[in-house]
């Protein structure tokens, strides 16, 4: 286990270094020079050379991309264009509201996609096997910027039974929630039918069954025990895509964490802000996994030897 | 069920309701009585749909069982639907009975013939007269997504005849109307005609799909080729940046490329194509590892074929078929992607119709005007679905073993 954990850090580090290196590209990827793009063609000379000193655009490209990176390794994430904060504290403002909204979102698809999927793998191709996977089928193909709209106009306006703007209090969690939790409970039912209906056919089962233990036990204790282990994968995969998704979602609700920080920037052209943002959703996302393959890891000791 | 008897069956549907509408045109009777003979034709055409998949599935038996009581259900759908387009569109005149004859068919029959199939399926195997197994369900739903498929880029092809008036025109005194018959679909924000901007956006969704689909499974498998083929350091190196590139959550790195490089529908393919490769190249990558320790492999190298033709022509052909499934998963999820892009106003530039644009638009005027934002979103997800539907149906068609399960 323990040379398990050493070779997947040593990935890890690997890794976010060619995530570091593809941000600090990224601003040499903008056609043009990147300063006149920034502060716009009216700004002043005096401005601009600042910005440029202060970007460190004047230096060789080698010589940025040293001091980039062992800026991110202190923690050091530049400065923000227009606010002159910290980037690094400037996304630290908005983390909270972004774990909120994904708890929120990943309670929603477990709430839903436990229930459901354990009911279809009861009774396969009954009628509530038939109902679920038909909405899962529609739920993975909706897309979440216009499931968003629609429960806006049936709950928040038809309806006036929740509200849709901002963040507050446990009310407003709900909508964007359901919104960005929909694709992933979809999945998530869908890969827990699956991995249920195949330890259901195993032989530990039937002996189970046979020693007469009750069916709850059965499939609860049992069944639902050992179905468990690509289910966790899904549940962390699905984390990128709640990452991702929540830019989105956060768009559609005005809801202020790390996705529509990230838009603000891209529209303020502040890029070094961008850079940040997206340096820091790729990090959680790589953490996320590593955890997620150590889980798997062990509760499956074959996978460590591959 | 080919997708010959899928079409044979939506072109008799589609010349029965015309012929129809034009009979009622002739004799000129009222607009009560022309709604009900459409409804009872209506019926009558998905009773005879439902009982041809039945007998289809049965196979051996002639007689059609259960047939009356889901048509009751096909027949209270037709009933809604047909409530709903005359309250949405109200009828002056009965020549205008055409073309509402012709709406009825093209959104009705499709649901109906769809809920046919899975009706009488679950019918089937509830009565126990075939076995779930036997059903050549994901054949069907192939050919379904492959008639949306096809359907959609008939109408791209064709945008400038479909579309009842310019995309691009601006009428601002008419902006938000409700759908009315000359504009069937209502009219944006801008008073352009929304049913129209749809019949183009389809040109940009299906462009956008193609294109960074082709792009990135032809860079994908060569790449996918290669490293798994001559292993090593090649390998190495490029399963690292495909590491590295998958370290980045779905859409995040496609937003940053955008963000930099501008708003415009080609930085939007140059950037999803970025992102698209790499998964064919990994899928590619281990089907070669499987195939390439096989006979037929050997044999070709040992016949002293060059290493590019035992690639191209030995192993490739071998490892097509779940290339072709991803591909086709791959077009629904950068519809999504692109339809994302273009809501956060990173794809297509303001005034394009590109659906997610559109959508994007339409939610500022929730409030006021919803149907701006239904219909966009409505059109994605059917071509969204249709593709997921090709690429399920294929999957199980290609991989026996999923389908046994």
């Amino acid at each position: 286990m323990l040379a398990y954990i050493t070779k997947r850090l040593i990935l890890l580090i690997f890794v976010l270094y060619g995530v570091g290196t593809i941000v600090f590209f990224l601003i040499h990827m903008i056609p043009g020079d990147p300063v006149d793009i920034m502060l716009g063609d009216s700004a002043v000379a005096a401005d601009k050379d600042e910005l440029r000193k202060n970007l460190g655009l004047d230096k060789p490209v080698l010589t940025q991309y040293v001091s980039y990176l062992s800026g991110v390794v202190r923690g050091d994430l530049g400065t923000s264009i227009h606010s002159r904060e910290k980037v690094l504290d400037e996304i630290l403002e908005r983390v909270p509201a972004s774990f909120e909204l994904m708890c929120g979102a990943m309670f929603i698809a477990i709430l839903i996609a436990f229930p459901l999927g354990i009911l279809s793998a009861l009774k396969p191709y009954g009628f509530t096997d038939t109902v679920s996977m038909t909405v899962s089928f529609i739920g993975i193909s909706m897309p979440n910027f216009w499931l968003g709209p629609i429960l806006i106009i049936i709950f928040a306006i038809e309806l006036d039974w929740l509200p849709a703007n901002e963040r507050g209090g446990f009310f407003n969690l709900i909508l964007p929630a359901i919104t960005l939790g929909t694709a992933m409970a979809a999945m998530l039912s869908r890969m827990i039918r699956s991995s249920l209906l195949e330890v259901l056919g195993e032989d530990f089962i039937k002996n189970a069954r046979a020693r007469g233990l009750s069916e709850k036990k059965v499939v609860l204790k049992h069944a639902m025990r050992n179905s468990m282990i690509p289910v966790i994968t899904i549940i962390g995969l699905q984390v990128g895509v709640l990452l991702s998704g929540a830019i989105i979602t956060e768009a559609i609700f005005d809801w202020p964490g790390l996705g529509s920080l990230l838009l603000d920037g891209i529209n303020e052209r502040n890029y070094p802000l961008v850079q940040g943002c997206i340096l820091f959703i790729a990090s959680i996302y790589v953490f996320v996994n590593l955890i997620t393959d150590i889980m798997y890891a062990y509760a499956d000791p074959r996978v460590r030897l591959q | 069920m080919t997708l010959k008897n899928v079409f044979e069956k939506f072109t008799l549907s589609y010349l029965f309701g015309i012929v129809l509408a034009l009979i009622i045109y002739i004799v000129d009777i009222n607009l009560k009585i022309s709604s009900v003979v459409l409804i009872l034709s209506a019926t009558l055409y998905s009773c005879t749909t439902y009982g041809k998949f039945h007998r289809y599935f049965l196979n051996k038996d002639e007689k059609t069982i259960v047939l009356f009581g889901f048509s009751i259900i096909n027949l209270t759908i037709q009933i809604l639907m047909m409530l709903i387009f005359i309250k949405v569109y109200p009828i002056e005149d009965p020549s205008k009975v055409i073309l509402i004859n012709i709406g009825v068919s093209v959104f009705v029959h499709p649901v109906i013939i769809f809920l046919s199939i899975i009706l009488a399926e679950k019918q089937l195997i509830r009565k126990g007269f075939i076995k779930n197994e036997d059903i050549p369900n994901n054949k069907l739903k192939k050919d379904m997504g492959l008639f949306i498929v096809i359907l959609f880029v008939v109408i791209a092809l064709l945008a400038p005849l479909i579309a009842t008036h310019d995309p691009k025109v601006i009428n601002l005194p008419e902006s938000l109307n409700t759908p009315t018959l000359d504009h069937i679909m209502g009219q944006d924000q801008n008073g352009s005609d929304i049913f129209s901007r749809i019949v183009h956006g389809a040109r940009i969704s299906l462009f956008t799909g193609l294109t960074v689909v082709f792009i990135s499974s032809v860079v994908g498998i060569f790449l996918g080729l290669v490293s798994g083929f001559y292993g090593g350091l090649i390998d190495t190196v490029l399963m690292r940046i495909v590491d590295v590139l998958l370290a980045f959550p779905g859409l995040l790195l496609a937003i940053a490329i955008v963000a930099v490089m501008g708003p415009h529908i080609l930085n939007v393919v140059i950037a999803l194509s970025v992102l698209g490769w790499v998964s064919f190249a990994r899928l590619v990558r281990g089907q070669v590892l499987a195939v390439k320790e096989r006979e037929f492999v050997y044999a070709a190298r040992t016949s002293g074929q060059s290493d590019l033709r035992v690639m191209f022509m030995h192993i490739l052909p071998n490892i097509m078929s779940p290339v072709i499934v991803q591909a086709t998963f791959s077009i629904a999820g950068v519809i999504i992607a692109e339809s994302s892009l273009s809501f956060l106003g990173l794809g297509a530039p303001p005034g394009t119709p590109s659906w997610g644009l559109m959508l994007s638009e339409g939610t500022k005027e929730l409030l006021d005007a919803p149907h701006v934002s239904i219909f966009p979103g409505a059109a994605i997800m059917l071509l969204v679905i249709a593709f997921n539907f090709i690429g399920d149906g294929l999957r199980d068609l290609l991989d026996p073993k999923t389908e046994k399960k």
